[in-house]
């Protein structure tokens, strides 16, 4: 099948958004397709929102091939007869965080017509798929609840999830995701103040704020934080970042609300490490069951202290839940098998 | 959303009870809602309860930041000035929704003109009565009629328009009293009771009645003819005497508040709800007494023309004696077929006029013009770049680019390809004047 895989993207920003995209490709390929990926910008600032949007329905695609598969948002305008869309997000800013400090547009008659537009733009371009699909459950209820959509849960796996091992566990704690405000890598430094074992942090991810970065950096200083907590700040291969993950001795994804499980969860788990999240992660939550593959604590760095310690001291219980995350992964189907199954049916 | 709502409010106002019905049902359904008085003399001892809501002037509204403090503004319009001339200072608010009430409005822009308002279009001529309708639809971000028959009036809006039948019940307490048995009349000591009601002025028609009536001695004999509501002397004067002339029994009860008038309806046989010309975009008086299960005479003509012929008595467009008269024999004869016709006319507009249904559907036009509202800068800027471009208004290429952004937002095209020009138009009130691109 010819396939068309458009996106959009946020220049000089890496991540998960761009992962799903490119691993998909490569997946496509190898499952013998011909297929042409393509990164559309967008910038979601409210004064040029609706110039973008226009901007994308402006491309009418039907005759370049048999399938559109548009992921983020808004490549869902886009023109095509058999389009599928794997919706990953809202622009949050105009939807469920538009009346909070996150929002894309001031709280005003003008700001909230901006959104009311934005909802039904978003709402016509699903409506033109032949099928929708979500990252996760959480994305799932949001399509249903602002736009009146149903769609199917498709989890997104690991490009080469076998690339991951077990190898003994070392001391260290590993967060290993983009450094934002909304990922809190400041409350996993934080909790570190207060574990009573020789638990370790280790923060890897490169940035796209620096104010935040130099915030991490200052609040290991200030709490004399520097041998418990290392900071590997910026992009790492991903040799280094297999490496850590597979001689941690668990992993640590505590964002707030986020849209999916996130790839440090799954990473982890192909790793046969827990993970410890908190109760108001989103979608990870998805993933993450208490006890059982992974810890759930408050989302206050005493509690968090607390999980890091018990994940210290029960060294065989967290293999233990190690083992069980990765078989939450077969358990969830989080296969490329069911994924391109679905996205071409 | 908020919303702020105009509306005259003083008792004497259909307009008035109208909103009363419909603010209720917004409210309900999650809307916050400021009313603001539109008469040019409001006297608050006169105000509608309106749900104990404090009332506003519209000056009160209009302070800095007015226009980003609410997510729509409502604004009512009807034929008469002393009651919606504080609605004219809201137009060209970006998200404003016109409702429009009567189709001509030749009496308001009477008052607009001895106020020492300008005129509206852009001629600086004083339009006749349904232009009148347009130029204030036209500066509209969307607008609303309570009927057909005047949709392509307020179609000079650019923005969201909608047919919209117009809210109305019957008080709490009266429903109770409607008609539930046959009507009496056309037999017996009851006499047959013909009923007229509101402002008993030329355009109802009441001396034609009295001459339907007047014209064979059956029906002469058997009906009285009622009107109720205020009537001016030299009317009452006329029609009382006409009626002796004829001998036809006429009882000019004058105004009456409005538990007599609900009973005034209850015992009528027909209500007479005969217009000539219609102007009205929807009757008050014709659902009211449907609803209170009458059988209604109607001329065959723009509102009352829409209601289905089953629900109503209608007489000829020209509501000729001749025509009245027959209509009126027939409904004289058949008890049955008026308690029939009171039955279904019931039954319609308990269900076309419900408040309810009203409010879900100017929500709904509201979100339109809220969206609508959104593209108005990017509608701007797509019209100024065809514009430079001089295309021919044929181009595919413009056809193309207009083709995407109407997939997002309605757009009003405006061609004129005689002269070779194209415009574009926004969809709200903001950008009303239209963008001309000159073809080379």
């Amino acid at each position: 099948m010819r396939v068309l895989l458009a996106s959009s993207f946020v220049p000089f920003v890496r991540g998960g958004g761009r992962f799903i995209v490119d691993w998909l490709e490569r997946k496509l390929v190898d499952y013998g397709h011909e297929v042409e990926k393509f990164y559309l910008p967008f910038n979601e600032h409210a004064a040029s929102l609706l110039d973008n949007l226009l901007s994308y329905r402006l491309m009418d695609l039907s005759n370049h091939a048999d399938r559109l598969i548009a992921i983020r948002p808004p490549a869902h305008s886009l023109i095509h007869p058999n389009k599928v869309v794997w919706f990953i997000h809202h622009i949050r800013g105009y939807y469920d965080l538009a009346d909070t400090e996150h929002a894309s547009v001031p709280s005003s008659a003008d700001g909230r017509a901006l959104c009311a537009a934005l909802k039904r733009h978003d709402t016509m371009g699903l409506r033109e798929a032949r099928a929708v699909f979500t990252n996760s459950e959480v994305v799932r209820e949001r399509l249903m609840k602002f736009n009146g959509i149903g769609s199917e849960v498709l989890y997104p796996p690991l490009l080469a999830p076998d690339r991951f091992r077990c190898e003994d566990a070392n001391d260290e704690i590993v967060s290993v995701c983009r450094v934002e405000g909304h990922k809190r890598q400041d409350l996993l430094v934080r909790a570190m103040e207060f574990v009573r074992t020789p638990v370790k942090l280790r923060i890897c991810g490169a940035s796209s704020n620096l104010a935040y970065e130099k915030q991490l950096k200052k609040l290991v200083e200030d709490k004399g934080l520097q041998d418990k907590v290392q900071l590997d700040l910026g992009w790492i291969s991903e040799d280094i970042k297999i490496e850590h993950v597979s001689r941690c001795l668990a992993s640590a994804y505590v964002p707030l609300d986020e849209d999916s499980y996130g790839y440090p969860t799954l990473e982890a788990a192909a790793a046969l490490k827990p993970t410890l999240t908190t109760y108001d992660a989103g979608g990870t939550l998805e993933f993450i069951r208490h006890g059982e593959n992974g810890l759930v604590t408050a989302p206050i760095p005493r509690a968090i202290a607390e999980g890091f310690d018990r994940l210290f001291g029960e060294r065989q219980k967290t293999a233990a839940m190690g083992r069980a995350a990765c078989e939450t992964i077969g358990r969830l189907n989080i296969t490329w098998d069911h994924v391109i199954d679905r996205l071409l049916a | 959303m908020k919303l702020l709502w105009l509306t005259p409010v003083h008792q004497g106002s259909a307009i008035a009870r109208y909103s009363e019905l419909v603010l209720p049902c917004l409210i309900e359904k999650g809307c916050e809602v400021v009313v603001a008085a539109t008469e040019t003399n409001f006297v608050p001892s006169r105000r509608r309860p309106f749900l104990d809501l404090e009332i506003l002037s519209v000056a009160d509204c209009l302070g800095d930041g007015f226009d980003q403090a609410f997510d729509a503004i409502v604004a009512n319009f009807g034929d008469h000035y002393p009651n919606h001339a504080l609605s004219l200072d809201v137009l060209r608010f970006s998200r404003l929704i016109g409702i429009f009430h009567d189709a001509d409005m030749t009496n308001f822009s009477n008052g607009m003109r001895a106020d020492g308002r300008e005129a509206l279009g852009t001629t600086g001529e004083w339009p006749d009565g349904r232009e009148v309708t347009a130029s204030i639809a036209r500066l509209c971000a969307g607008s609303v009629a309570h009927s057909s028959f005047y949709r392509p009036v307020i179609a000079r809006c650019d923005g969201p328009i909608d047919v919209i039948p117009l809210a109305w019940s019957l008080p709490s307490g009266v429903a109770e009293q409607r008609k539930l048995s046959l009507p009496g009349g056309g037999g017996g000591d009851k006499a047959f009771q013909v009923l007229t009601f509101g402002n008993i002025n030329w355009n109802k028609c009441a001396d034609r009645v009295i001459e339907a009536i007047g014209a064979g001695p059956e029906l002469r004999d058997a009906t009285e003819y009622k009107l109720v509501g205020s009537i001016e002397p030299e009317e009452r004067s006329r029609l009382c005497g006409l009626a002796d002339r004829l001998g036809v029994r006429l009882v000019v009860a004058g105004p009456v508040n409005e538990d007599e008038l609900h009973r005034a309806v209850v015992e009528a046989d027909v209500v007479s709800c005969l217009r000539e010309p219609v102007l009205e975009g929807a009757s008050a008086s014709a659902i009211e007494a449907m609803l209170h299960g009458c059988a209604v005479l109607v001329s065959d003509a723009g509102f009352y023309a829409e209601l289905p012929d089953e629900c109503v008595a209608k007489v000829l467009e020209a509501t000729d004696v001749v025509s009245i008269r027959v209509a009126l024999e027939k409904l004289f004869v058949d008890p049955g077929e008026r308690s029939n016709m009171g039955r279904r006319g019931r039954e319609y507009a308990e269900t076309v006029f419900s408040p309810d249904s009203y409010a879900d559907a100017l929500l709904r036009l509201i979100a339109d013009v809220r969206v609508t509202s959104a593209y108005d800068p990017l509608i701007k800027r797509i019209a100024s770049q065809l514009t430079d471009l001089g295309l021919s208004p044929d181009d595919s290429s413009i056809d193309f680019v207009l083709r995407a952004l109407e997939s997002m937002v309605p757009v009003a095209r405006r061609a004129s390809r005689g002269e070779k020009v194209i415009s574009l138009t926004a969809p709200c009130a903001r950008n009303a004047e239209p963008i001309a691109a000159h073809a080379t």
